[in-house]
């Protein structure tokens, strides 16, 4: 037989490994990178990222706990992960460290991509807008998401993506113009 | 978009997101994603060069120390429902039987068919060298095995009656479960993988005279239960 059950200790055992705490250990390390590496593109500071990550992976335990195993484990991660570093960002005290006193970790980065210049920038532009335009703004502009994966992700229509994409551009154009503004006079 | 107000934050417009790098690395993709990546990697230096030192931290990651935070969130005992979601199902069940009883012209039958709650399928959980690969695929996607892979799997789109989850090879079939379709769909036997072409298939049926019925005859089984099957291919462990 190609394909056997298995039962018993072992089937216990496995089961067992996998509701405990080494599903645990195992969701952590398999994702910590993915969710880590989301959280510098948004702060843009290692240290703080591995504080949002530790956070993001705790809400999803309790998450865990409270609903049952989610389907798309990465996802929820993603998505936790981002809306907690999107509020560290628009704290003010935060923000502070975050964009003016510290500069730019170089390993925020992604090669060929923005220019460390160019992330402060858009960083302090989502710092500013309302939290579901730096949401969908944060993953086209800083992951690289097209409209569809955007809207596979968070459940909604490419369309929704796109009016909420243009409803931050319209937005930035002006934050952008005033800095200008001020930074002439 | 050339007049937009930032760039995306990636080597070229046709270059992969950020976040499908980062899956594909952990192997988090369906097959014809990461065979698109795959392709992509070979003209694409900047890419390469992101999947390079994500595998690396990926490496490092596999013996990172677990957070004590994290530890102690996972130690707390798991509550399934809570009193009020409890409230909101019945209420939302109440509203689905309602609809359905009250339809003109219609008698209702519950005990005729299995709960449908979308179409019947599979998804798995991977555990390869006592190592978890991935949680909560579908099974369709699953195209390729290793011997000794251990598999758990979950059954989505029955909520009521019950099932039978049966491997097949060319030498024959045998029924791995069989029983009342289990909370959660989570079928409460794992699954190991040997060498060879094989197929997983399962039934689901209102109730366990129906089931006996579809198992002995599979090629005629009675109207109200349905079933599927999904062909795997085991290869020998490298």
């Amino acid at each position: 037989m190609v394909v056997s059950a298995v039962r018993g200790p072992g089937v216990n055992q496995m089961l067992d490994d996998e509701d405990s705490g080494r599903n645990v250990d195992a969701i952590y390390r398999r994702h910590l990178v993915l969710v880590r590496g989301r959280a510098l593109r948004i702060l843009g500071n290692r240290a703080l990222a591995e504080e949002v990550a530790q956070e993001a992976f705790i809400r999803f335990i309790g998450r865990r706990c409270r609903l049952g195993e989610e389907d798309n484990p990465a996802g929820m991660l993603v998505r936790i992960v981002t809306n907690l570093a999107l509020n560290m960002l628009r704290d003010a005290k935060r923000r502070r460290e975050l964009l003016e006193e510290s500069g730019p970790d170089p390993e925020a980065g992604r090669p060929g991509g923005l220019a460390p210049e160019e992330l402060l920038l858009l960083r302090q532009v989502l710092a500013r807008v309302p939290q579901r335009e730096a949401r969908v703004a944060s993953y086209y502009y800083l992951d690289g998401m097209e409209h569809e994966e955007i809207a596979a992700l968070l459940g909604t229509h490419r369309r929704a993506v796109g009016r909420t994409l243009d409803k931050f551009r319209a937005r930035a154009t002006r934050l952008l113009a005033n800095g200008k503004e001020r930074a002439a006079s | 978009m050339s007049d937009d107000v930032f760039r995306q934050n990636k080597p070229s417009p046709g270059c992969p997101s950020a976040l499908a790098l980062s899956r594909y690395v952990i192997d988090d993709l369906d097959p014809d994603a990461a065979r698109r990546i795959d392709e992509h990697l070979q003209s694409c230096p900047p890419c390469r060069t992101q999947v390079e030192r994500e595998r690396e931290e990926v490496e490092v990651a596999r013996t990172a120390p677990v957070p004590p935070a994290l530890a102690a969130a996972a130690s707390r005992p798991r509550r399934a429902w809570l009193p009020w979601s409890l409230t909101a199902v019945a209420a939302a069940a109440a509203v689905v039987v309602l609809s359905v009883w009250i339809l003109p012209g219609t008698t209702p039958r519950p005990h005729d068919t299995t709960r449908v709650k979308g179409a019947l399928a599979l998804s798995a959980a991977l555990l390869r060298d006592g190592e978890l690969v991935f949680e909560q695929r579908d099974l369709a996607a699953v195209t390729s095995l290793r011997a000794g892979d251990r598999l758990r799997l979950r059954v989505t789109g029955v909520g009521s009656g019950h099932l039978a989850l049966t491997g097949c090879d060319p030498s024959g079939c045998q029924v791995l479960f069989r029983g009342p379709v289990p909370a959660g769909g989570a079928i409460p036997v794992g699954v190991r993988a040997t060498a060879g072409e094989s197929r997983i298939e399962v039934t689901a049926c209102p109730d366990a005279t129906r089931l006996d019925r579809a198992l002995a005859n599979p090629k005629n089984p009675p109207e109200s239960c349905r079933r599927r099957s999904y062909p795997i291919r085991v290869d020998q462990n490298p």
